[in-house]
C-alpha cells in the first residue's frame, strides 16, 4: 500500500525520537527542515516504488483481488511475454438528427448527445458542417429533406470506453441543457453502434499471458482464441466444433455420409452485441407491375451477416422511415476466385461465413421509367468474419491438414420483462439508478459463455445490487434463435433459458450465443419496447 | 544568535542544533551573517530554540521544499525583489504578513503538542523597529511566549 509523504515523515520522526529522546523535531527545527523532510522526500519515493513492485508483481495477489486492478507492474510483466493490455475501445456509431427547418448547421467536435434512460453520452467526433448543398472540398455533410422535415447524420463515439455503450438502431437521444440545435425535432441512432470494450483488468491480462504461453499455434480452440484476441479488438469468444462433435456435419459430405475428419467449424463472437454494417448497392427493377426490385449482396459486401435490417433508397428527398418492404431473401454462397477457400457443401454451411451471398427482393415505387437505383442496405452481424477466416487460411498460419471454417455465432436474441417492487414509495427509475441495472443485465447476457444457460436467478441477483424491496417473479425470458438453415426457433422460460439441440438446423449450445439489445427492432424500426423491460411498482 | 536578559534551566528539554550564531546583537549596523552549523557545534533550547524555529520558518521561501509547498513565507523573496528605502509602511506590511504565517505554523504545532514548555510556545511576534537604508534593511522583533517572556531580537537577513 502506498505511503503518503506525511506517513514517511512520521515514520522517520518516530525513529529519531525513539532513539534520541532529547531531539527537537517540530516544524522549523533544524532536524525537521534539513534532515527529516529531505530524507522523507527520498525515502517516500523509494518506499512506494518497492511497495508497488512488491504488491503488483505478486501475480497471485492481483488474481485474488476482489476489485478490478490496473497495475503498471503487471503491464511490465506481461510485456516480457510479448503480451500487452488492451486499453479498451469506445463504441462508435451514427446519429440521425431531424430538424424542422433547412439551413447550414455546424457542430464542434465534442458536441454531446445523451441517452438519458441509460445515462450514456456520445460525442461528435470532429468539427462538422451540414448543408443542403455540401461542399466536397470542405467535407461538409449532406442535409436531406424528408416529409416536410430535414435530417442529417453525424458520426459519434462514446464518451468513455466500455461495453455498455453499444446501442441499437433507433435509440433516442436528447441534447443536454448547455447544448443547442436550432429547430431540433429528434435524434436517434442510425444503425447499431459498434462494440465498445473496457480496458483489460490485471486478471484478464494475466489470463492472456497464460493463454499466450500455452497457445501460440492455431491448432486448438484456445490457440485460435488467443490469436483472435490479440488481432481483433472487441473479440469475445469462440467455440470450435470438429472431429467427432455432433455439430460437425460438414465432414460427412461424401458419398458414404461418414465423417472424414480434418474439418472444424469455428463459431466466433467477435463483438459484444450485434453491429450494423451499411453498404450502398445498385438495385434493379425486375417486375415493374409489382414494383419489385432486386439487389445482390456479394460475399464481400457484409461478410457473414445475420439478416438485413433495412433497405432505403439513397436519395436526398424521400424518407421511407424504417425500411422498404423486403419480400424475399435468398441466401447462397460464392467462393473467392484465385484464393484458398474452405470446402462448402451447402448453403446452410455457408451461412454466417465469409462465403455467404444473398439475393434480396423488395418493393419500391421509384420515379417512372427508372430501372436502376442506389439503395442503402443495413445489415446486422458480427464484424471481422472475413478477416478472421483469411487469418486461418494464411499459408504461414494455417494447419495444413485441416479445414477451419469461420462462422459468426448463431444468434439467440433475448428479451426480458422484469418487475421490481420498490422499498420506498418515492423511489423512481432514476433515483434507484436502474439505468445502470440495464447496463449490468446487458453485460451479463452478452458475455455469457458458450454452452451456458441464462438463469433468471442471476438476473434477480443483479437486481438486488440496487435498493429495491424484491423482484416480482416470474421473470419472462424469451429468445429467438436465427438458425443457419433459415428457420427461427423460439425459446422461453421463467427459470432458465437453454439452447436446444437441433443439429440439422445447426443449433446447439456449442454454436449459439446469447445477444440482447437495449431496445427492440422490428422491420428496421426501433419499437417503443425495451428488450430489457424493467417495471417498478 | 545573541539574545540578552533571559536565563533558564534547560535540563531535560528537547534540543535543537543552533545554526543562528549571528548577528551579534551588541553591535550596531549591518553585519555579514550566514546560516551555518558553526565552527563549534552548539545546541539550543528554550526561547533561543523558539526564535530559531520562528526565524527558519520566516526566512524559508514558500515552495522551496519538495512536498511541502506551503512551508515558509514569501518574506525573503519579496525583500530581495527590492523595496523602497523610504517605504516603511510597505516593509512593515511585508513583515506582518510573513510573520503571521510563521507564528500560525508554530501555533498549529503547539496545539497538537500541549506538553511543550510554555517558554517554547510562541504567543505573538511584533515588529518594534525597522531600519531601511539603501543597501540593507533590519527588522527588530519582539517575541512573546506563553510563559510571559518578551524577547527582542534582530532578524538575521542574508546579504
Amino acid at each position: 500500500m502506498a505511503e503518503s509523504i506525511q506517513n514517511t515523515v512520521d515514520r522517520i520522526t518516530a525513529f529519531i525520537t525513539q532513539n534520541y529522546t532529547d531531539v527537537e523535531t517540530g516544524p522549523g527545527s533544524v532536524l525537521s527542515e534539513l534532515l527529516i523532510k529531505l530524507a522523507a522526500t527520498i525515502q517516500n519515493e523509494q518506499y512506494n516504488r518497492i511497495a508497488e513492485i512488491s504488491q503488483s508483481s505478486s501475480i497471485s495477489a492481483a488474481k485474488a483481488s476482489l476489485t478490478d486492478t490496473y497495475s503498471e507492474a503487471i503491464d511490465k510483466i506481461a510485456s516480457n511475454y510479448n503480451t500487452t493490455r488492451s486499453s479498451g475501445a469506445k463504441a462508435k456509431g451514427k446519429i440521425k438528427v431531424t430538424i424542422s427547418s433547412s439551413g447550414d448547421y455546424s457542430f464542434r467536435e465534442g458536441f454531446i448527445f445523451t441517452q438519458s434512460a441509460l445515462n450514456l453520452n456520445f460525442l461528435v467526433t470532429k468539427d462538422t458542417l451540414v448543408s443542403l448543398d455540401p461542399s466536397a472540398v470542405l467535407e461538409e455533410i449532406q442535409m436531406y429533406a424528408s416529409q416536410g422535415l430535414y435530417y442529417f447524420i453525424l458520426d459519434v463515439e462514446a464518451e468513455a470506453t466500455g461495453e455498455d455503450y453499444q446501442l441499437a438502431s433507433g435509440t433516442v437521444f436528447s441534447i443536454p441543457e448547455k447544448y443547442y440545435i436550432r429547430d431540433f425535432v429528434k435524434a436517434e441512432a442510425y444503425g447499431n453502434f459498434s462494440s465498445g470494450a473496457s480496458p483489460e483488468t490485471d486478471k484478464q491480462l494475466l489470463a492472456k499471458v497464460k493463454s499466450n504461453l500455452s497457445n501460440s499455434k492455431l491448432e486448438s480452440e484456445s490457440g485460435i482464441a488467443s490469436k483472435f484476441r490479440d488481432t481483433f479488438a472487441g473479440f469475445q469468444a469462440l467455440s470450435v466444433c470438429g472431429a467427432n462433435d455432433a455439430e460437425m456435419l460438414r465432414d460427412k459430405n461424401n458419398i458414404l455420409g461418414i465423417a472424414t475428419f480434418g474439418k472444424a467449424d469455428v463459431y466466433v463472437r467477435s463483438s459484444l452485441a450485434l453491429e450494423t454494417q451499411q453498404v450502398t448497392k445498385k438495385g434493379t427493377l425486375i417486375d415493374p407491375e409489382e414494383n419489385l426490385w432486386q439487389i445482390s449482396m456479394l460475399n464481400t459486401d457484409a461478410p457473414g451477416f445475420y439478416y438485413i435490417q433495412s433497405i432505403a433508397p439513397k436519395t436526398a428527398d424521400i424518407d421511407y422511415g424504417g425500411t422498404l418492404v423486403i419480400k424475399n431473401v435468398n441466401f447462397g454462397y460464392a467462393l473467392y476466385f484465385n484464393q484458398r477457400n474452405n470446402e462448402i457443401p451447402s448453403i446452410a454451411a455457408a451461412r454466417f461465413s465469409k462465403y455467404q451471398t444473398a439475393e434480396v427482393t423488395f418493393t419500391y415505387e421509384g420515379p417512372p421509367g427508372e430501372t436502376e437505383h442506389d439503395f442503402e442496405v443495413n445489415t446486422l452481424g458480427q464484424p471481422n468474419i472475413l478477416e478472421m477466416q483469411d487469418l486461418l487460411l494464411l499459408d504461414s498460419q494455417r494447419l495444413a491438414c485441416a479445414d477451419y471454417l469461420v462462422r459468426a455465432v448463431v444468434p439467440c436474441m433475448i428479451s426480458l420483462k422484469i418487475n421490481l417492487v420498490k422499498k420506498n414509495p418515492v423511489d423512481t427509475f432514476e433515483s434507484l439508478n436502474l439505468q445502470q441495472l440495464k447496463k449490468d443485465i446487458f453485460n451479463y447476457i452478452n458475455t455469457l459463455p458458450f454452452g451456458d444457460q441464462l438463469h433468471a436467478s442471476n438476473i434477480v441477483k443483479l437486481c438486488h445490487n440496487y435498493d429495491i424491496k424484491h423482484v416480482d417473479l416470474p421473470i419472462e425470458m424469451t429468445g429467438q434463435i436465427l438458425a443457419p438453415g433459415g428457420e427461427v426457433i423460439y425459446v422461453n422460460d421463467n427459470d432458465s433459458l437453454t439452447i436446444p439441440y437441433n443439429l440439422t438446423s445447426g443449433v446447439s449450445p456449442k454454436t449459439v450465443g446469447y445477444f440482447i439489445d437495449y431496445y427492440r427492432i422490428e422491420d428496421g424500426v426501433t419499437q417503443p419496447v425495451d428488450n430489457i423491460g424493467i417495471n417498478i411498482s | 544568535m545573541a539574545i540578552s536578559g533571559v536565563s533558564s534551566d534547560y535540563t531535560g528539554r528537547l534540543k535543537d542544533i543552533s545554526i543562528l550564531q549571528s548577528p551579534d546583537a551588541t553591535l550596531v549596523g549591518p553585519q555579514d551573517i550566514s546560516i551555518t552549523f558553526g565552527k563549534t557545534a552548539k545546541f539550543c533550547a528554550g526561547v533561543q530554540k523558539l526564535i530559531q524555529k520562528y526565524t527558519i520558518i520566516l526566512l524559508s521561501n514558500i515552495g522551496s521544499q519538495p512536498n511541502y509547498a506551503d512551508f515558509g513565507t514569501s518574506f525573503m523573496a519579496t525583500i530581495k525583489a527590492g523595496i523602497s528605502p523610504v517605504d516603511k509602511l510597505a516593509a512593515t506590511q511585508i513583515f506582518a504578513a510573513a510573520s503571521y504565517k510563521a507564528v500560525t505554523t508554530l501555533k498549529n504545532y503547539q496545539i497538537k503538542n500541549p506538553q511543550l514548555p510554555l517558554d517554547e510556545c510562541i504567543a505573538r511576534a511584533e515588529l518594534y523597529r525597522i531600519s531601511l537604508y539603501n543597501s540593507f534593511v533590519a527588522f527588530d522583533v519582539k517575541i512573546y511566549t506563553d510563559a510571559g517572556d518578551v524577547i527582542k531580537f534582530l532578524v538575521p537577513l542574508p546579504k
